[in-house]
């Protein structure tokens, strides 16, 4: 437990970090604040100072920080240049739906993986081996939104490829609002399942592998018990623990595929918020969005801290 | 030589090492061979997103652009700035890494607190945010990329500079009364470096990848043609749409092959420097 | 009555190209029920090999060739179907080392508990009862059951082990060593427990060590194994009475006693074993052998009854049956 409450404390101190980090790049960095915010020509001076003074440019950095962290707590994360709408609101929205097609895609690429990567592992040395990981690992070579053109272009005409629901459609009753939603779902979903699975393919089959040489697994054999039993109830769930620690990992790569996949699939969810907000220019968005993605990230990777030290026995009782 | 050496036992490896050179070739002369200008737009219009002919291999654009010339132009930078990035990355990663074992204690404790709040920005974000303030311009979008890589490299030099700092001939450098800096250069440095080229490769794979993703967001350098900007075109043209997969398809397939190739290359690597040993059987 | 009857047992294994590693080359012993035999030798010299190959849980690389009979039943030429239902069921096996044999995220009572829901039916409340009960037996608290391999202490995990082994009142229980990661007085108690058990139950034992003094405790006859083969078989008194076998000779005064030996040094062989990859048609133990004769070199001495029931496989030893000059 002492271990935890330590990541407990560096996990805090990093969210601290970031939150200055954040500050430091909106604020200090692209020039004049006030010019940006107030875009466009034809600002008098009189304009530039009362802004000035109504969000506190004027006063000294370091108590603009503390009142850019006391916001922050608040919730409030500003206001959206294009949207003149809170950050906060619309991020949340938007969250949603982006959980909406995370969330199967993510569990499809776990389970895609582990399976390829149990039958990879058993079969070692074999032609479908060798397929497998050529399979697996040229996914994860390639650009999520590339895979993703590729499938509007080649199954364009089976499902659909714009947005999250048809528009103007009327829905009768729930069970054509979901079947609707998942004939928009399913391209993108899949897209980003057939991205993400190749590193839960990598470790599951090298984990198996290392797990066929203990001893344990000759013990299961020795007992009596069928190969699939083995497998299933003794070197999977030995091979499975690491998986925990590596869902933190693959977070960086999940962020850059759900952003290009939205936009590809034009999904309304983060994603197609941070592409309008870079075209658009909308600094509090960019600095909303990164300050929550960056601290979700925070929390995910303590979060699997406290998973494995649950699941893991060796770990648990010490 | 070395080289050869390594990839002795690797299909693979000599199969990556060999594809990565013809595309660096291309690379360096690529206007020698690029049969079209790759600004130059078509007038007619049959050669506005006609399919490949003979004129041209990959057929053509919606503003009647050669495509085969923007994917060798496109390689150019492509490569320059997967290279370059992993080259930033690589020299801040080994100077934090080095510093902080070096030197452990206090510095130790900030630069991996900085480590973590890099690891924690995803790196597409982070690389968005720095071009978005900086600016489009290709230095801009490789520091961006390099920033975000050399977390990695910082760790592993890390604990590399860990190991070696308690050996013999380190201690004893110390009581010679060697300075810091000569300590680090000569004793840790050529006994860190190995590893870090060893992970050279997947830094090299991942910048190539940030770079198509930057570019494909709307990031990259407009004065210039890559592979991912070539995939952006594509899209705002709508070629997926229309099926015009001789835009899109070339580009993509080339990230993918020079990914792959360095992902060989870096399996062969490490059988070579970390043979496993096979001292465990398979049970069952 | 046999309970066991191993017949021309040869395990090799096929490395890179045409070669091969003989394991064991070509064995025979039998085990009777309710007997206790031991066997030993060296590292390498396939015990483990050997008993691996009786349960059939060798790596996949080997091949067994021969005959090995459980109450007349050829277990190598049984089905994997049919064998699995042996495995455990028939023929149990206490291994080495505790913690490598046991895995790690699972309960101990649980471990000892799936190979009575497998091959006795029981469902899983019950087989973990059992199991617990199986462990007082063996002089551990039924409550210990529920912590994990690594929570036990060394001698715990053994006798853990050892309440597995019994859990299916196997006919046939091997040990492979199962005290040599213990410490000395942690030896002497799980000996004893043993040696209560196996009287208790009438267990059949086979009992694998590379300690003669430990197999002179507990077995009623003891085999000798040097590279891939049986050198003598003989009941423990008269082999350490009499030993036969020239490695026999050397491994008995390599004991340290403690009145010591004259020279004031510990008896060695010189020498090393022999490689086990591609083995010659000659006596294995001819380079470190003090009575070795060119003669030694024309083939592999077979195992023949020397005295009664006493078996040695040399050949300046003579078998009692051949008074006509053939062997």
């Amino acid at each position: 437990m002492d271990y935890l409450r330590k990541r407990a404390i560096q996990s805090l101190v990093t969210i601290f970090l970031i939150l200055v980090v954040n500050f430091v790049l909106f604020r200090v960095i692209p020039g004049n604040p006030v010019r940006i915010l107030i875009r466009g020509p034809g600002m008098t001076q009189e304009i530039i100072d009362k802004y000035t003074k109504l969000f506190g440019l004027n006063k000294p950095l370091h108590v603009q920080f503390y009142r850019y962290i006391l916001e922050t707590f608040q919730g409030n994360l500003g206001i959206s240049f294009s949207y003149q709408q809170p950050v906060m609101g619309i991020l949340l929205e938007r969250l949603y739906n982006t959980l909406i097609l995370l969330f199967p895609a993510t569990l499809i690429s776990i389970g895609l993986g582990m399976l390829l990567g149990i039958i990879s592992a058993w079969k070692r040395g074999s032609k479908i081996d060798y397929f497998l990981q050529i399979f697996s690992l040229g996914f994860w070579s390639i650009p999520t939104f590339w895979l993703g053109m590729i499938f509007i272009m080649v199954f364009g005409g089976y499902f659909a490829v714009g947005g999250m629901s048809t528009p103007g459609m009327d829905y009768p009753n729930l069970f054509a609002y979901l079947k609707d939603l998942f004939n928009h779902m399913f391209l993108p979903a899949l897209t980003l399942a057939l991205i993400m699975h190749g590193q839960y393919f990598m470790i599951m089959r090298s984990q198996l592998i290392e797990e066929l040489t203990e001893s344990y697994t000759q013990t299961a054999k020795a007992k009596g018990l069928a190969p699939t039993s083995i497998l299933e109830k003794h070197t999977v769930p030995n091979a499975m623990l690491p998986m925990t620690t590596l869902i933190s990992v693959n977070i960086a790569i999940l962020i850059a595929g759900f952003i290009t996949i939205e936009t590809v699939f034009s999904w309304p969810g983060l994603g197609t918020l941070i592409y309008k907000a870079i075209l658009q220019r909308d600094y509090p968005i960019l600095q909303g969005v990164l300050l929550f993605l960056a601290v979700s990230v925070v929390f995910a990777n303590f979060a699997a801290d406290i998973i494995y030290s649950q699941i893991d026995p060796r770990v648990k009782y010490e | 030589m070395v080289l050869i050496e390594v990839f002795k036992g690797s299909v693979f490896g000599k199969l990556g090492l060999i594809t990565l050179a013809f595309f660096v070739l291309v690379a360096l002369i690529g206007p020698y061979i690029a049969p079209y200008d790759p600004w130059k737009t078509g007038s007619s219009a049959d050669e506005i997103l006609s399919s490949p002919t003979f004129s041209h291999p990959l057929g053509t654009d919606e503003l009647g652009r050669d495509i085969l010339s923007q994917i060798i132009y496109g390689a150019r930078i492509s490569l320059l700035v997967g290279f370059a990035s992993a080259s930033i990355a690589m020299v801040v990663g080994t100077t934090i890494g080095v510093l902080a074992g070096y030197f452990g204690g206090k510095l130790d404790a900030l630069l991996m607190r900085v480590v973590d709040v890099f690891l924690s920005m995803p790196f597409l974000i982070l690389a968005i945010v720095v071009v978005a303030l900086l600016g489009r311009s290709l230095t801009n979008i490789m520091l961006a990329i390099g920033l975000t890589q050399w977390t990695r490299t910082a760790r592993i030099t890390r604990s590399q500079t860990l190991t070696v700092k308690e050996r013999v001939f380190v201690l004893r450098g110390r009581a010679l009364g060697a300075t810091h800096f000569y300590l680090m250069t000569r004793h840790i440095l050529p006994n860190v470096l190995p590893l870090v080229f060893a992970n050279t490769t997947l830094v090299i794979s991942l910048s190539i990848l940030s770079e198509a993703f930057l570019s494909f967001l709307g990031l990259g350098d407009p004065t210039k043609f890559s592979w991912g900007i070539t995939i952006r075109y594509a899209f705002q043209t709508g070629a997926a749409s229309m099926g015009a997969w001789w835009y899109f398809l070339p580009a993509g397939l080339c990230i993918m092959v020079v990914v792959l190739s360095f992902t060989f290359i870096s399996n062969a690597l490490d059988e070579y420097f970390n043979p496993k040993l096979r001292s465990k059987k398979r049970m069952i | 009555m046999n309970i066991l009857e191993v017949e021309g047992l040869r395990v090799s294994y096929s490395l890179d190209g045409d070669r091969h590693l003989q394991a064991v080359g070509g064995i025979d012993f039998r085990l009777g029920k309710g007997e206790i035999m031991g066997i030993a030798g060296e590292s390498g010299c396939g015990k483990t090999t050997t008993v691996n190959a009786i349960m059939r849980i060798l790596p996949p690389s080997a091949r067994s060739e021969g005959r090995i009979m459980l109450e007349g039943k050829d277990l190598l030429s049984l089905a994997e179907k049919e064998m699995r239902k042996v495995r455990w069921g028939e023929v149990s096996i206490i291994f080495q080392d505790a913690q490598e044999a046991l895995n790690p995220i699972q309960t101990v009572e649980r471990q000892i508990a799936e190979p009575l829901v497998v091959h006795r039916g029981l469902d899983k409340r019950e087989a973990v009862k059992r199991a617990r009960e199986l462990l007082e037996l063996v002089g551990v608290k039924a409550e210990r059951g529920s912590d994990y391999p690594h929570q036990l202490s060394g001698g715990m995990k053994q006798r853990g082990v050892i309440a597995m082994a019994l859990a299916c009142r196997a006919k046939l229980v091997i040990a492979d060593e199962p005290t040599t990661a213990l410490d000395v007085m942690v030896q002497a108690q799980i000996l004893n427990l043993l040696r209560d058990l196996q009287s208790e139950y009438s267990l059949s034992l086979i009992y694998i060590s590379h300690n003669l003094s430990v197999l002179s405790e507990l077995c009623e006859r003891i085999t000798i194994m040097y590279a891939g083969d049986i050198v003598e078989i003989a009941p423990t008194e008269e082999l350490f009475e009499r030993p036969q076998h020239p490695y026999t000779i050397k491994l008995l005064e390599a004991i340290p006693t403690i009145a010591g030996s004259s020279a004031g040094r510990l008896a060695t062989i010189p020498g090393s074993t022999p490689r086990l990859v591609d083995p010659e048609f000659e006596c294995r133990f001819y380079d470190r052998c003090s009575e070795g004769t060119p003669e030694c070199l024309e083939g592999v001495p077979p195992l023949v009854e020397v005295r009664s029931d006493h078996y040695a496989a040399c050949f300046k030893r003579e078998g009692i049956e051949e008074k006509d000059g053939s062997k």
